[in-house]
């Protein structure tokens, strides 16, 4: 009966202290603010001089937009900041971003994030997040 | 002379290469043996290629399947247009290997060409929480009716209707990505119509058919298909149709597919096991 009970209290402590072992945020396993910052770096690298997309950023200023990216990331991953941006409709309005153009930028994303040497099944996790902010982006 | 005009076929066909469309790797899946998109033995609501909605590509493919008792082979090419319709051409072919012989039809095979189109209703594969849905038709027209008819085959030529749900699950489950297919087929095709439509049992069934699978990395995907099926004719009697597949996508213009099939008794000979290999391109 002894035993039980304290077989009781063990599990019962366990449950109630199963929240302090929680899983780490996206943002944590990514490897934070550092991976991002590297993650984004390379995203622009990549993104201001490919051909097909570049010409959608003329009127973009690199640290600006750094800045901006690595916020929503950092944000939307649980990280610790404040994406202060314009939300995505308006961030993209005027621009009548096709979607062939915005596949090219997934592309160099996924690119960016394997330069940065985040595995494959982070990286999905990452794209789960933006993917369904396409049509808030494209065609606006 | 026409070797020339090879020559600049493989040159037109590599220039518009560079220009390929711009879906992401693997979401034009692979032809499937009556030369939609799909999988080996499964219709998908993908759309053939990579175009997106300002694109339109090509895709060609090349499909062998041994059990030993049969040879089959399959020659496609298909057309996707805007990533919303697909067109797709495929010619099979069924080597008797056993049955040939034991009918004193040595060298028989069995043909057919089945002409596709398909229609993306709505979805996006990727991006979008509903599944993509599309609505196909495939007509068939059997080109070597004679032993389907004395089998007790209908008719040498019909349609099937499908309608098709895909999706794919970016980082899920465990991270990877997984992918799910669920199609109803409306079909009258006796072993997929390589025996003729309808007989003595029946004609027109609804069937189900489904695929499952992960990528396990950006090129690496496996996966198993199930596709339903029923018996009109007595004396060939179906057995649904399954496998296990991997498939190799290095780049939009190349993917390989290599499954292991099992036909159960197909046209009498029963324990239809076998390697399915499948190459193709996409320009």
């Amino acid at each position: 009966m002894t035993h039980n009970k304290k077989l009781f209290q063990t599990l019962a402590f366990l449950l109630c202290a199963m929240p302090a072992f929680a899983e780490d945020t996206l943002y944590q396993q990514l490897g934070g603010q550092q991976a991002i910052e590297r993650i984004t770096t390379n995203l622009l690298d990549r993104i201001l001089v490919n051909p097909k997309i570049d010409f959608l950023f003329e009127d973009t200023d690199r640290e600006d937009l750094h800045i901006k990216i690595v916020n929503q990331v950092c944000m939307e991953t649980g990280g610790p900041c404040v994406y202060e941006g314009l939300d995505m409709v308006e961030a993209h309005s005027g621009m009548d971003i096709k979607y062939a153009e915005m596949d090219i930028f997934v592309q160099d994303f996924i690119l960016a994030m394997e330069d940065a040497d985040i595995p494959f099944r982070l990286q999905n996790k990452v794209l789960a997040i933006f993917a369904p902010m396409r049509e808030d982006i494209t065609h606006q | 002379m026409k070797l020339k005009t090879v020559c600049i076929y493989v040159v037109a066909l590599w220039s518009t290469a560079v220009w390929s469309g711009s879906r992401q790797l693997g979401t034009g899946a692979v032809m499937q043996v009556e030369g939609s998109s799909g999988s080996g033995i499964v219709s998908w609501a993908t759309i053939s290629g990579y175009g997106e909605n300002t694109e339109t590509d090509f895709t060609g493919a090349y499909t062998y399947l041994d059990t030993d008792d049969y040879r089959f082979n399959m020659v496609g090419a298909s057309i996707g247009i805007k990533n919303r319709v697909e067109l797709s051409f495929a010619k099979q072919e069924l080597d008797l290997v056993t049955l040939g012989p034991a009918l004193d039809l040595p060298g028989a095979t069995l043909k057919q060409d089945v002409i596709g189109a398909k229609v993306r209703l709505g979805g996006n594969l990727v991006y979008t929480k509903m599944p993509q849905i599309s609505f196909g038709i495939q007509h068939k027209k059997n080109q070597s009716f004679l032993i389907p008819s004395v089998a007790g085959a209908r008719d040498d030529s019909s349609i099937d209707y499908y309608l098709s749900a895909t999706k794919l699950f970016l980082g899920k489950p465990w991270g990877f990505n997984g992918f799910a297919t669920l199609t109803l087929r409306s079909t009258e095709a006796n072993e997929l119509g390589l025996l003729g439509f309808g007989g003595d049992l029946g004609n027109r069934h609804i069937n189900a058919e489904a695929s499952f699978g992960l990528f396990l990395t950006k090129s690496w995907a496996v996966g198993f298909d199930f596709r339903q099926k029923r018996s009109n004719l007595s004396f060939a009697s179906e057995d649904h149709w399954r496998d296990v597949f991997v498939a190799w996508v290095p780049n939009r213009h190349f993917s390989l597919v290599a499954a292991y099939a099992d036909l159960g008794t197909v046209a009498t000979l029963q324990d239809q096991k076998g390697l399915y290999l499948s190459v193709n391109g996409s320009f």
